[in-house]
Order: structure tokens, then C-alpha cells, then sequence
């Protein structure tokens, strides 16, 4: 089937089996890499992508699912956005190690600071808690969008 | 066959009445889809393999809440993330504390209650609070609409009594006064947010310091998600005190029937349910101004 759906701010039209999940579809068709794949079961948030603005596991989201709606990933932020805050504040806290779980936090982070500019650390971690960071550099990882949060040093 | 998997049709509705004529058409093993937290996982490990799938996410008439005459109506594809921001989840405490501690916010954001109920599984923590609001299920096909008690909907381990023809539309349940009555919803999960070892929903209603009204529901500890009428008797009518919720609490072990599985021993669970019901209780209790 022909799934039309926006990608970054940019409309596409791609043909896919209707149940591939759109990790997939994302990596593959549209070549956003920046989607990772980790647990492929819907625990670790490495895939995570922002669809009509909210924070979901592109593993678990069907293809077919997306036909008509918005998808962003960390390759569809731009300059000036709090998005880009996000971005800087990892680099800047030292929230990334290996980087592989990275563009998944950062879009976690920023649809939860949409939503609650003003959320304390432990809002956020429990905001955060779909994702997994195998360096386990959680601590760091809270500093960055905590500083973003406006609640840090 | 082949090896190769078959893809099957893929259908979205434009309407329910859409989606209600496409099941009485469609041939084969037709799949609704919601939200597809579980499906997608299904389909991956072969647990389903479906020629048609009927995508009712994007009907709007199936999604959202409204509450009017003292009741409240949840679409089938609103969201855990839908339900627990909305008004009711505030006024029904252990709703929004079921749904919050479900999964994470990505799950949340698109898992639906619709979902949940049909999968059926016992271990999903939003169907007791729903067993506890003696909740109603409206199911509609082709030949029209019925309604049924959630409890009479949820025939086994992840059965159903929805027909194949059959489109869960939505659950619908009496709102509880707010004076006077109060509700939580505890859980365990080996790591937070993590898959319920055991869950106690608990809703109370208290009159002249008496147990007035107490409803008990479980989560992963039968086939399905149950009441347990054994707690419920034995703390109606008695006074509000700690030790008639403990010793009413002792009582689940009548209604459950725990399997030994990786998230615990049957012994270790029925211990957890008293536990968790007690705790449970007592939350509730205090939220219904009930003096402990």
C-alpha cells in the first residue's frame, strides 16, 4: 500500500507492506538513520519518534498507521526550536556516551518539556523511563533536560 | 506455504459503520487494530497472523471520554494518555494510577483502552479499576448493537465474548459520588513501570464511619482480571478501622488462583494480594475521608 504522510516537515509518499513497523519504513524507505534499532519489543525507546507531536516506539507503531499524519525525528529539528535546546544541553551536560540511545531520549525529552516546561528531576524521570541508556548515564542524561527544564544549576 | 510471511489486507475505515460492514465482509481471520502496543509484538513473533486488519485508530467517533448524568463514557481507541489526563481520571483516582504506572509515556501515548480490553490480558492494570466501577461494554455489529458487563466480556485467560463480526465501541461506567467514596490502585512490578506482578484496585464508599460500599479488583492473578467478593463481604458493614482492612485483606486468597511464573511464586503472589489490597484499601479509605 502507498502510506502519505509527512516527515520532517515534508510530505512523502512511500509504498510499504501495511504491518512493517514504521522503524522500518523510517530507516529504510526514508533513510532516517537517526531511528534506531535496539530491543525491537518495545522496551528500549531507541526507535522512539514524534507522531502529531507525541513520543512513540516506532516499533510498536504500524506502517499503515501513519498514512495522513506527522512524523519527527532528531533529523527534523531545526535552529532556534526547544528542540535544538534539548540537542545542546546533551552535548553540554555530557549526556552522551556511546550516542546510540540518544535520539531517542532527546525526543522524549523535548515532547515532555513541551507539555510541562516547568517539570522537576523526578517528573522527568519518570517521563524517561521508556527509554534505555546502556551506558547507563542516566544521571547525566536528567542534568541535560533538566537544565533545559529551567530547574538546574 | 512458504516461508514468507502473506501481508495481509490492510483496511481504514471511514466510519464505524464502515468498519462494522468491513468485519461482516471480509473473509478469513480479520484483525481489528487500535493501538497496536501488543499487536505489533504479536505479529512479530508470529502469535497472529491476520489476512485482513480493519485500522480503527483514526476513527474519531471511537475515541475520546464524555461524561453526562452522572456517568462516563470512554471511547474503545482512547488513549492510557487520553484517559489519564482527563477529569475523570482525577475524580477516579485509581484510574489515573492505573494508567500511569502502565509501560512509559511512549506506550501511553498510543496503547487504547479498547485495546486493552480485548486483548484481555490479565495482567493489564486498567482492567480492574473498570471491574470495580462494575463497568459496561458496548459492542456493535452488522446486527446491531448489545451491551454487556465488562465482568461477562472477559470470558478466560485473554478471551473474550467479542463475536469476530464484533467492533468494541467502547466501556461505559457510573461516575462514583465524590463525597464519601474514595479509590487507589497499587501494584508491584520488579522495576518500575514495569509488568504487574500483582495489581489491587479498591474503591470504597464510607457512611457514619462504617464501610458502607467496597469493591476489590485484581490484576494477574486468575485467568482474567477478577473481583474478589470474598474481601468486598467481609468488610461491609463493619467499622472503619486497620484491622478490619487486614483482616478483610487475608480473605482474597478465595478469590485468586496465581500461576508460579518468571514474575513470582503462586505463594509469593497470594502473599502480595493481601498486601497490595490492604494498602490499597487504605489509601482508598483515607480518600473517602474515612478516619483510620
Amino acid at each position: 500500500m502507498n502510506v502519505t504522510f509527512e516527515l520532517d516537515g515534508e510530505r512523502r509518499t512511500v509504498e510499504t507492506p501495511p504491518d512493517r513497523p514504521l522503524r522500518e519504513l523510517l530507516r529504510q524507505e526514508c533513510d532516517r538513520k537517526s531511528v534506531k534499532t535496539g530491543c525491537d519489543s518495545g522496551r528500549c525507546g531507541s526507535c522512539t519518534v514524534l507522531l502529531d507531536g507525541a513520543a512513540v516506539k516506532s516499533c510498536l507503531i504500524m506502517a499503515a498507521q501513519v498514512d495522513g499524519r506527522s512524523v519527527t525525528t532528531v533529523e527534523g529539528i531545526d535552529d532556534g526550536t526547544l528542540g535544538r535546546e534539548v540537542q545542546d544541553a546533551f552535548e553540554e551536560a555530557f549526556a552522551i556516551q556511546c550516542g546510540y540511545c540518544t535520539p531517542g531520549f532527546v525526543l522524549s525529552g523535548l515532547s515532555y518539556l513541551r507539555d510541562n516546561p516547568d517539570a522537576d528531576r523526578e517528573e522527568l524521570r519518570s517521563a524517561l523511563s521508556g527509554n534505555v541508556c546502556r551506558c547507563t548515564g542516566y544521571e547525566k542524561i536528567l542534568d541535560a533536560v533538566e537544565r533545559v527544564a529551567g530547574t538546574g544549576n | 506455504m512458504s516461508g514468507e510471511r502473506a501481508t495481509p489486507d490492510y483496511f481504514a475505515p471511514e466510519s464505524v459503520a464502515d468498519a462494522r460492514r468491513r468485519l461482516a465482509e471480509e473473509e478469513g481471520f480479520v484483525k481489528v487494530v487500535a493501538g497496536g502496543q501488543t499487536l505489533m509484538l504479536l505479529f512479530r513473533q508470529g502469535f497472529v497472523q491476520a489476512d485482513a486488519l480493519v485500522d480503527v485508530s483514526r476513527l474519531p467517533e471511537l475515541s475520546g471520554l464524555s461524561t453526562g448524568d452522572g456517568r462516563a463514557r470512554v471511547g474503545a481507541t482512547t488513549t492510557y494518555a487520553d484517559l489519564a489526563a482527563h477529569e475523570v481520571a482525577d475524580r477516579v483516582t485509581m484510574l489515573g494510577e492505573a494508567c500511569n504506572g502502565i509501560a512509559d509515556r511512549q506506550v501511553r501515548n498510543a496503547g487504547t483502552i479498547g485495546g486493552a480490553l480485548c486483548h484481555a490480558d490479565p495482567a493489564f492494570d486498567i482492567v480492574p479499576p473498570l471491574l470495580c466501577l462494575d463497568a459496561e461494554v458496548s459492542i456493535a455489529s452488522e446486527d446491531g448493537h448489545r451491551r454487556l458487563p465488562l465482568s461477562a466480556f472477559l470470558v478466560g485467560h485473554m478471551r473474550t465474548d467479542l463475536g469476530p463480526d464484533e467492533l468494541l465501541e467502547g466501556v461505559a461506567f457510573d461516575l462514583p459520588a465524590p463525597e464519601q467514596s474514595g479509590s487507589a490502585y497499587e501494584k508491584h512490578a520488579a522495576v518500575d513501570d514495569g509488568w504487574t506482578t500483582v495489581g489491587a484496585a479498591t474503591l470504597v464508599t464510607v457512611s457514619d464511619g462504617t464501610f458502607f460500599d467496597v469493591r476489590v479488583g485484581l490484576t494477574a492473578v486468575a485467568d482474567t482480571a477478577v473481583r474478589s467478593p470474598a474481601v468486598e463481604s467481609a468488610l461491609v458493614g463493619n467499622p472503619v478501622t486497620e484491622d478490619a482492612i487486614e483482616a478483610a485483606s487475608e480473605e482474597v486468597i478465595a478469590d485468586i488462583d496465581p500461576l508460579d511464573d518468571l514474575s513470582g511464586s503462586a505463594e509469593y503472589k497470594r502473599g502480595l494480594a493481601g498486601t497490595l489490597v490492604a494498602r490499597s484499601l487504605a489509601t482508598a479509605t483515607d480518600r473517602a475521608g474515612g478516619d483510620l
